[in-house]
């Protein structure tokens, strides 16, 4: 009983994570209609700059304090990753808005290849794993095996509050709008004075900062980085927008924590199948493209063709 | 031919070329200071700027290329043939230009995947592993002999990525894009721990190639001449290699080789190949399947000349790596795909000291390639189906025309279609509500309506683009409703689209072949073997395209193997019906042939369109759109009138002008 309590526990950790790169995913599709691959890279970037500002923090300005340093990470990061985020759009998705969507699929994709052999190759010592400081206490309580750790719900806690922060703002600000009529048809949102560029930016924007906070729960999570581990993040954030139907941010975050609950049930319950959960996680995602195609929630409607 | 050179200066010329470049490449492969290595690679590409700028040496070079095709080709091989035997002393390089070889082979599966038909597969590496792993389980475990095993290996791989295109046949392919990567990811972890397939040693002691009972570790003895052992792997490859190469050449060649180009999501255009009658997922199938018999050979040779396999082997980066000689080199050019992957293996090779930033240059050339240059190094070229000197038939028009759709019971005069209360809707909005009419045989009938009134949606309806909310619809008495777009076309209902839906790249007997894909009869076998067969059908189909053009215009037989794109707006208009009339409908549904034309232009299409329709096809039924209420004037039977989705008027040109209803549609109240 036990094992099954801490492994959902640690399923709802992950899913947290999984939902908020699948959330960027599925922003990508519906409004840009692009599928952007590099989430992955840009989630792991994310991490890398906040581990950065840290180590900028404490040994040349020589700040200690963890809440302080905590804020200061998630902002810094979010901001300076938004930009990353941003200038990748212009430079992989501008010039090709137009083509099919397997274009920029592509494009991204080496794009992001090469973010991540520079992040190696240009990060002192690149290919190690790098350490990430528990910014946060360490307490935890244990109750009849269940042990339930302070981070663990801080993490949580926060990553709902990003996910409704996002909601949010595509419902309720004039940029959100513009990105949601952008959504609806690109063309007659264009001719409505929405400015397409400035869409594509935001988009980006929105992606970059899910992935950068995306990027630092994982490290404050597993304490500890690496250049490549945005490979599996973008190929399990794909899969959680797509099972949860593409274009729709709820089923989204619905994809996001089935695909982590299932990895992690996979390792309690299956005899050595820790191994094997993403084999059972990808196998699964192929079984349900079989009985639902358009996943849980599916956003797109059947659009009129001229 | 008439700009025959002598034919001496030709051969020296190319003799000279081929000489040149091959020792080039021999230098190349030869220095090992990377400063002399990176002069030598601008040397190289300085002869390359200034041989396309000068064009006193590029003409008569090129003219003589185009002309001594055998011979070049014979050059080439040669050269190939001849490689081991100048690079005897480095076997490393004769085992990394097999690998080239083996590459090239599964960049030419990935062409077929991905460059002709666009699906995209990004778990290559993993189906060269399927390939490489059957190979060396059935050596080491069941002891098969290693040519059986390459063919197993292929066959292999073929039927898991059939298993893992299942779910593709309901989405979108670029899921495909998911699947396959899902699948690198899961097979990797899988190989690393699954005990039975060697676990992260991987399998070894795999049998090396042999045939028959000689062994592919001996040296190679020729007239006094030594050559090492890996010549052995290099010289099976190569024929195994040029075998694949020219059966891709001539699939490419053929109807297939069209059909997939017809749904290619890049270059094509999949609701036209549906409309066309083309089964887009049963030839994505094919295309997907077909690749990775290539792939899965590719991996097996290579478990038999390394005799070992491990899951480093196969990584997502390989895939990568793999597609990107599609992009590269030209998507849909075989040539181009073949120099891309040869390049791809040679360059990390020689660029070893740069290697931690190979992936790093190897991504930004990529996304460079993808937006600035997305056909290739080497574009594809218009398919000619091997016609080199192609020349058109002088033969007259024949009077006959081409029989349209078997009509069942004629001169009856029975209503051809009809349709019964067809509705539509797109959430709040109702595009076609309740719509009944019908439509008899030899009748024009005209369908207008302010813009928004719902004639396009009619059209996607009746041709099964969309599936009707309500209401049914009949072609001959036959209840259509709901069937898929290529289905309905089987029936005999054809469509032109409001905007043009030509493939700008093809060329215009492509378009053309592509309203006839279903009554071609020839498939696989005679495109690689029973050549005189598909050759034989070729020709009817020339004809028979030509036969339609000629009806609209007489200048365009001329222009059949010119690019689409390059012909003028009117022509593409007649192109696209023309290609409709190839499909041999019975009912023909124009959606604004002349949006876009000036009025004379619309004028001039207009009467080619009742000519031919008079004089070829007194059967067949015509609905048209149209705005031009003087064209509907003249052409037309019977109108039809719609407006926010229902019918408002029908009858004589005459009547329904006078209708009230729609004056007030047209212009307010």
């Amino acid at each position: 009983m036990e094992t099954i309590i801490n492994q959902i526990i640690h399923g709802l950790m992950l899913g947290v994570m999984y939902s908020l790169v699948a959330v960027g995913f599925t922003l990508f599709f519906g409004v840009l209609n692009i599928i952007q691959f590099s989430q992955g890279e840009i989630f792991m970037v994310g991490a890398f700059v906040g581990l950065i500002i840290i180590n900028l923090l404490t040994q040349i300005v020589g700040l200690n304090n963890p809440v302080i340093l905590l804020v200061v990470i998630f902002i810094g990061s979010s901001i300076l990753t938004a930009f990353i985020s941003i200038l990748f759009g212009r430079v992989t998705i501008r010039p090709i808005l137009y083509a099919p969507p397997i274009i920029a699929l592509l494009t991204t994709l080496a794009a992001g290849l090469s973010i991540r052999y520079s992040v190696m190759a240009f990060y002192p010592e690149g290919s190690e794993p790098k350490r990430f400081p528990a910014l946060l206490p360490n307490w935890q309580t244990e109750i009849n095996g269940v042990i339930l750790r302070f981070d663990n719900l801080v993490i949580f806690v926060l990553g709902v509050l990003l996910i409704v922060a996002t909601y949010l703002f595509i419902n309720k600000t004039k940029l959100g709008i513009a990105m949601r009529a952008v959504a609806q048809d690109r063309e007659t949102a264009a001719m409505m004075g929405v400015n397409i560029n400035k869409v594509v930016d935001t988009t980006f924007m929105v992606g970059g900062v899910l992935a950068a906070c995306a990027g630092i729960f994982n490290g404050l999570y597993y304490r500890e980085i690496i250049f490549d581990m945005g490979a599996l993040y973008g190929v399990v954030g794909f899969s959680a927008a797509v099972i949860g139907g593409l274009g729709n941010i709820f089923g989204a975050i619905v994809g996001g924590f089935l695909f982590a609950l299932l990895a992690s049930f996979t390792s309690a319950f299956i005899p050595g199948g820790s191994a094997y959960k993403f084999v059972v996680a990808f196998a699964f995602l192929i079984v349900f493209l079989v009985i639902m195609p358009r996943g849980i929630l599916s956003a797109r409607k059947e659009k009129m063709k001229r | 031919m008439k700009n025959t050179t002598s034919p001496l200066k030709d051969f020296s010329l190319i003799l000279a070329c081929i000489a040149s470049a091959s020792a080039l490449i021999v230098v190349f492969i030869k220095i090992t200071n990377l400063s002399v290595l990176l002069a030598v690679i601008l040397v190289i590409i300085g002869i390359i700027y200034f041989f396309n700028k000068a064009t006193v040496i590029r003409d008569p070079v090129t003219r003589a290329f185009k002309q001594r095709k055998d011979f070049v080709l014979s050059c080439i091989m040669v050269v190939i043939v001849l490689f081991p035997v100048i690079l005897r002393s480095s076997p490393y390089w004769i085992f990394i230009l097999t690998l080239a070889i083996l590459w090239t082979i599964v960049a030419l599966g990935i062409n077929i995947q991905f460059g002709s038909a666009g699906i995209i597969n990004l778990g290559a590496a993993a189906f060269f592993g399927v390939g490489a792993y059957t190979a060396g389980m059935l050596s080491t475990r069941l002891g098969f002999p290693p040519l059986l095993n390459l063919l197993l290996g292929a066959v292999m791989s073929m039927i898991v990525g059939a298993l893992l295109f299942i779910p593709i046949l309901k989405t979108r392919s670029y899921y495909l894009a998911l699947v396959t990567i899902a699948f690198i990811m899961a097979l990797h972890t899988l190989l690393n721990n699954a005990e039975w397939l060697g676990g992260a040693q991987g399998i070894v002691n795999i049998d090396i190639m042999s045939i028959g009972g000689y062994s592919f570790l001996q040296e190679i003895n020729i007239l006094g001449l030594k050559l090492p052992s890996q010549a052995n792997f290099y010289y099976l490859a190569l024929v195994l290699g040029c075998l694949l190469l020219i059966a891709n050449y001539r699939i490419w060649n053929s109807w297939i080789g069209l059909t997939w180009n017809s749904f290619n999501e890049d270059t094509g255009d999949e609701l036209l190949a549906q409309c066309m009658g083309v089964e887009v997922k049963k030839w994505s199938m094919i295309a997907f399947t077909a690749g990775n018999f290539y792939i899965g050979l590719a991996g097996a040779f290579y478990s038999h000349m390394t005799t070992y396999i491990a899951p480093p082997d196969i990584t997502f980066y390989l895939s990568l790596l793999f597609l990107s000689a599609v992009i590269l080199g030209g998507v849909d050019s075989i040539l181009g795909v073949t120099v891309a992957a040869v390049l791809l293996v040679i360059m990390p090779e020689k660029l070893r000291a740069l290697q931690q930033y190979w992936i790093i240059i190897f991504g930004i050339i990529l996304v460079l390639m993808l937006i600035f240059r997305r056909q290739g190094l080497i574009p594809a070229r218009v398919r000619t189906y091997g016609l080199r000197f192609f020349q058109p038939t002088g033969s007259s028009p024949s009077g006959g025309g081409i029989k349209t759709h078997e009509i069942t019971n004629p001169g009856t005069n029975t209503k051809l279609f009809r349709s019964e209360n067809l509705s539509k809707n797109f959430g709040g909005l109702t595009a076609v509500s309740g719509v009944t009419f019908h439509i008899s045989e030899g009748e024009i009938l005209g369908l207008i309506g302010p813009n928004g009134a719902g004639k396009t949606t009619l059209f996607n309806l009746i041709t099964g683009v969309y599936k009707p909310d309500g209401g049914r619809f009949f072609l001959k008495d036959e209840d259509i409703t709901g069937l898929q777009p290529y289905m309905i076309k089987k029936k005999g209902i054809s469509r032109t689209f409001q905007q043009s839906r030509l493939i700008l790249g093809a060329s215009v007997y492509d378009n053309l072949f592509i309203g006839m894909l279903e009554s071609f009869r020839t498939g696989f076998f005679d495109a690689l073997i029973r050549r005189k067969a598909f050759r034989r059908e070729l020709d009817q189909a020339i004809e028979k395209g030509n036969e339609l053009l000629r009806q609209f215009n007489e200048e365009l037989v001329q222009k059949g193997f010119e690019r689409t794109g390059d012909i003028s707006q009117i022509d593409r208009r007649r192109l696209e019906i023309c290609r409709a009339l190839a499909t041999k409908p019975a009912l023909l549904l124009l959606d604004e042939p002349t949006a876009g034309m000036t009025p004379e232009e619309s004028v001039e299409l207009m009467e080619d369109i009742k000519r031919v329709q008079k004089n070829y096809y007194p059967d067949l039924a015509i609905i048209l759109v149209e705005h031009d209420m003087m064209v509907i004037e003249g052409i037309t039977d019977r109108v039809i009138a719609l407006n926010f989705g229902q019918k408002i008027a029908e009858g004589s040109f005459e009547e329904v002008s006078r209708n009230k209803e729609l004056m007030e549609a047209y212009l307010g109240k």
